[in-house]
């Protein structure tokens, strides 16, 4: 499909979920099946074996402790092993039943390493790799929680991350527009992803200091012409998260689309925001 | 012994002369309100209505059609629109017990009021709820009490992190839980490295990690109880918020309803509902029906609202089943389960007529399963109290309410026939002491100057009501004419108002068909006849029958042991008479009587008292001193169905005589009418029915001259004969002889005399009687002779020397 929309950079060719045992990873790789079989994409299972644990595990004094009990229990690298091979296995079952059921041609992928190390190794330009949140790394702000929003501000392609409840879908597909450099892309993704679930765009344009909102809306209008979209406008005061965050709270959506560059990501203050909102959100690098 | 004399035409018929009455049709009187010769019902209603004590509920005793039902309820409203109109009631939800919904009073009116007002609270909870706990403030507030807790949370960790950060130790997340691991250059040290690193070092690590492990492992053990403090602080929000939702309109509603300490309960139970489930009634669902299930209870089920009631309600049940009369609860069906709440319970009669009066036609409840009972239960307890028959008699166990009793308060008026009353209080043992008061209805009233006045003006109030055209003062003399006949008794009136009603409707027809303006005696009568004509098919099949000979009925000439007797057919509403062939036969034997009719079990037992009065009478007078040494045999011909009544046995006498005394008997004439053990004769019913069937018949054999019936002259005031029949005797053509002794009868049956004995003892030689004796006394020596008769038997005894 080389239409304008299919450019390189906007192209998908293949669909990486990053699965593991949680109910988030479930969450995302059905999500991660219907993109497949609606962009006629690849579907790419990784399930990484985190070598970190292995090593833990492996030291004489390794503990569990229980997220839930707070139960301390001794860990041993052969429980690790078994309890790894099984968490692949449980991963290439849901993977089979989820390409059975889209009806798309699925790989799995298990490596062993450092999970952001491997993912990023994995990923090329034209994938878009989808990652469900972890619920529990945003209630214990733990670093490793914010490995997501790590892995999704330096892949070398778009990210997009899912939370645990389904969001309604009558509700629009929202783009975060920040000028045409860091946002063209942005549009473009997120008029591809409304064309294919016949779904309406919203554009939220935010207020700052270097450029006008009416400019925006103007480029973003001169945008929609060229390539055909109808969108709707929504203009902000500003692109903090917390004003996102407090936005998306008011007009609800089915899904956010922004730039790697936005305001909103770079902000070092603000990376909360990938923690803060319930909405799936699409990182274009 | 005097003959009797033929009566005289007037004596036949007790006409009502039209210029007696001083108007020109009924639609100049005035509307007759009044009840006319139900005193004794009307004493005894005032009298039930009155007394306010248990079980003084009354039942209206008389046949159908004859008015209890519009004189019952017509005395009813009158005394109920004088009394207090009764409380609504009102069920609401039970908070505490769903199942059994609580009742409330209010007076009359305030019930749809308070139903109304509940409305409108719930409606305004509807939006007022949401839009508080949607509001800024609510949602921040709840915000900063979640963030807090994330906080907290938060806090714990990162001081857990950052303590191992300072050691060199990673904090890895597993599937599930927590590990700590020494690491070196961000990645975990393998366990060889682990084992090169100085001893010192390893055990500054391990301590390190097991200091670790304790203090996240107190974080994890804590969080339950972060989360219920914040659980409760949301709680605290929640209570606050709603208070300040719901409290000023409960205010406003309370001050209205400071006198029903119920409604003051339902709307404190209504706030804490509203705080306990304030999570349903924020959810962002557009449906909220777990919202609309809570809001659902708090609205209320008037269950009688007495708001346009004046007075007591009269309340008439024409359907009185358990349900129709306790009330029922609904089901709705929700996936597939039956459900119910206090909203669907519905309302009996009982219900309806409490306190006031509920009528039932005690037929149709007995006919009703179990509702009898029911009506039993609830007088018994005073109280309603609403189950389904399925839930009684545990037929079916579903989700089903026991609604609070209403307390019960009325008088139930049973209407029904006689026969039911005294069933009941023979066979119900409750009967007696629930309706403790009994109305009887009288069937007439005397016939003087005075009613026939009243009459009329109810005969004008009925067309009037009816919308028929009025009645002239012919059509009103005829109406009072038949009311006479339909009571079968010149003096007195039928007080069965259906009749009546049916006979102006009717004469209104052929009225308005002949293009009359008014009801004049013509289509009175034409109606009379053509009720009559209606019913007449099997009458006049059986005219038709002897007029053929296929029934034999002589009515010439004369014969021996044979006389027409009569009797009457009922069929529906319809009477007519017919003569029937009675016949006797004698002949020598032993003094008994064969009954023809009972040895076939097809006479009745007032009957065979009959036969067996008339076969003493005859043992009696004619055989005092010797046996009576007759085989006499009776029969009625050619009936095939059952016989009963008395009223034959005049005739069968006759019939016996005539065969004893060898004289025939008048087939010209027939005879009705019942004797006494002293040949008197007395009174039997039907007989206009009778003579004008005997009328008939001999009207159909186009030869009647000196035809006549013989009939009891205590029946005399009972003839209200048919127009031609009185016309028959005016020119003679016909005669009605009314006898009091048998005598009479036979002295006109046989144009003999009858004789009576003389200072002698002796019957008047050639005197019917005198033959009847000698031929006794004839039939007493034969048999004295006879073989095994008394002389032999005598004889044997001598020899055996029994003497």
């Amino acid at each position: 499909m080389a239409t304008s929309n299919n450019a390189p950079h906007t192209r998908i060719e293949r669909i990486i979920v990053l699965l593991d045992s949680s109910r988030a990873a479930r969450v995302a790789l059905d999500a991660a099946a219907e993109l497949a079989a609606r962009r006629h994409a690849q579907l790419l299972g990784l399930f990484i074996e985190n070598t970190d644990l292995l090593h833990s595990a492996s030291l004489p004094f390794g503990r569990e402790i229980g997220f839930t009990s707070g139960r301390i229990r001794p860990l041993s690298t052969a429980d690790m092993e078994r309890r790894l091979r099984q968490q692949a296995e449980e991963a290439r079952r849901l993977l089979a039943a989820a390409g059975r059921r889209r009806a798309v041609q699925w790989n799995l992928q298990v490596c062993r390493g450092q999970v952001e190390a491997e993912t990023l190794a994995v990923t090329k330009p034209t994938d878009l790799l989808v990652l469900g949140r972890i619920a529990l790394a945003r209630d214990t702000g733990l670093r490793f929680g914010q490995l997501t929003v790590r892995i999704a501000t330096t892949a070398n392609c778009s990210v997009m991350v899912l939370g645990e409840t389904p969001q309604p879908v009558q509700r629009p597909i929202l783009v975060l527009y920040e000028g045409p450099e860091t946002g063209d892309r942005a549009l473009a993704t997120a008029a591809l992803m409304a064309r294919d679930t016949n779904q309406a765009l919203t554009v939220l344009l935010p207020a700052s200091a270097d450029v006008r909102e009416e400019e925006l809306e103007q480029r973003a209008r001169s945008w929609a012409l060229r390539h055909k979209a109808t969108v709707n406008f929504m203009r902000l005061p500003g692109a903090d998260a917390p004003i996102l965050v407090q936005a998306l709270r008011q007009t609800g959506g089915r899904l956010l689309i922004l730039s790697r560059a936005s305001h909103a990501v770079q902000n070092p203050a603000n990376r909360s925001l990938l923690d803060e909102i319930a909405l799936p959100i699409v990182v274009i690098p | 012994m005097v003959i009797p004399k033929p009566l005289n035409p007037e004596e036949l018929y007790r006409r009502c002369d039209p210029e007696s009455f001083d108007f020109e049709t009924t639609a100049e009187l005035e509307p007759f309100n009044e009840i006319v010769g139900q005193n004794r019902a009307l004493e005894t209603l005032k009298f039930g209505t009155g007394i306010n004590s248990e079980g003084y509920n009354l039942f209206v005793l008389g046949p159908p059609g004859i008015g209890k039902h519009e004189v019952v309820e017509k005395f009813l409203r009158a005394r109920a629109a004088d009394e207090p109109t009764p409380s609504d009631w009102v069920y609401i939800n039970n908070f505490a017990n769903p199942h059994k919904p609580r009742l409330v009073e209010l007076s009359a009116g305030r019930g749809e009021r308070f139903r109304e007002e509940l409305e409108q609270l719930v409606q305004e909870l509807r939006s007022a709820i949401p839009a508080t706990f949607e509001s800024e403030e609510y949602q921040s507030r709840l915000h900063d009490l979640q963030q807090e807790f994330g906080q907290r949370q938060q806090e714990a960790f990162r001081e857990i992190q950052e303590e191992a950060d300072k050691h060199d130790i990673a904090l890895i997340q597993s599937q599930s839980g927590f590990t700590f691991a020494p690491k070196r250059d961000g990645e975990v040290l393998r366990l060889e490295s682990y084992r090169a690193l100085p001893e010192e070092e390893r055990q500054e690590f391990e301590r390190t990690i097991e200091q670790l492990q304790e203090r996240l492992q107190q974080v994890i053990q804590q969080m339950p109880r972060w989360r219920k403090e914040t659980q409760n602080r949301i709680n605290e929000l929640n209570e606050e918020m709603a208070m300040f939702a719901v409290g000023h309109l409960l205010d406003e509603f309370r001050t209205n309803y400071q006198d029903c300490p119920r409604i003051l309960e339902h709307l404190d139970a209504i706030q804490k509902d509203v705080i306990e489930n304030v999570g349903a009634f924020v959810s962002q669902d557009n449906h909220n029906r777990a919202a609309e299930q809570l809001l659902n209870r708090y609205l209320a089920n008037v269950l009688i609202d007495n708001a346009q009631q004046q007075g007591a309600p009269v309340i008439y049940d024409d359907m009185p089943t358990h349900q129709h009369l306790i009330g029922r609860i609904e089901h709705h069906v929700q996936q597939g389960a039956l459900l119910t709440d206090f909203r669907l319970i519905r309302p009996g009669v009982l219900h309806q007529a409490n306190g006031g009066y509920l009528i039932l036609d005690v037929r149709k409840l007995l006919m009703q399963p179990f509702a009898w009972e029911s009506l039993k239960r609830a007088l018994y307890s005073n109280q309603i109290s609403t189950e389904s028959l399925e839930q009684l008699y545990s037929l079916m166990s579903t989700v089903s309410l026991e609604p609070e009793p209403v307390p019960l308060n009325l008088k139930v008026v049973l209407l029904g026939e006689r026969l039911l009353y005294y069933l009941l209080s023979a066979f119900d043992p409750d009967f007696l002491e629930l309706f403790k008061v009994q109305a009887d209805f009288e069937e007439d009233v005397e016939r003087s100057a005075e009613s026939t006045q009243h009459y009329a003006r109810l005969i004008g109030t009925m067309a009037r009501q009816e919308n028929l055209l009025a009645l002239d003062t012919s059509g009103v003399a005829r109406v009072i004419e038949h009311g006479s006949r339909l009571a079968d008794d010149s003096e007195r009136l039928t007080t069965h108002n259906r009749a009546i009603f049916d006979l102006l409707r009717e004469a209104h027809y052929w009225a308005s068909s002949a293009g009359s303006d008014r009801v004049s005696g013509q289509h009175v009568q034409q109606a009379i006849d053509h009720q009559i004509y209606r019913a007449s098919r099997v009458r006049e099949g059986m005219e038709r029958a002897i007029h053929r000979g296929t029934i034999m009925i002589d009515t010439e000439g004369e014969a021996l042991g044979r006389v027409n007797g009569l009797s009457v057919i009922q069929l529906g509403g319809y009477a007519f008479g017919r003569p029937t062939r009675i016949t006797a036969t004698a002949r020598l034997g032993r003094g008994n009587m064969v009954d023809i009719e009972r040895e076939a079990k097809l006479g009745g037992n007032i009957h065979s008292k009959g036969v067996m009065i008339l076969s003493n009478f005859l043992a009696a007078r004619y055989a005092q001193d010797r046996p009576l040494s007759l085989s006499a045999s009776l029969a009625f011909e050619q009936s095939y169905g059952l016989v009963d009544g008395d009223s034959a046995s005049v005739a069968e006498f006759c019939a016996l005589i005539s065969v004893l005394a060898n004289i025939p008997l008048k087939q010209s004439f027939a005879v009705t009418g019942s004797m006494n053990q002293h040949g008197q004769v007395q009174a039997v019913g039907g007989v206009n029915e009778k003579i004008e069937g005997f009328f008939d018949i001999c009207k159909k054999q186009r030869h009647y001259g000196g035809h006549g019936v013989l009939l009891p002259a205590a029946n005399i005031p009972h003839l209200m004969l048919r127009h031609d029949v009185v016309e028959a005797v005016r020119d003679e053509r016909f005669h009605i002889y009314p006898v009091s002794r048998v005598d009479e009868a036979l002295a006109l049956l046989t144009d003999t005399e009858a004789g009576e004995r003389g200072s002698d003892g002796q019957y008047p030689v050639d005197s019917v009687n005198h033959r009847v004796e000698q031929r006794l006394r004839e039939l007493a020596e034969l048999a004295r002779r006879a073989p095994g008769g008394n002389d032999e038997r005598a004889e044997q005894r001598k020899d055996n020397g029994d003497e």
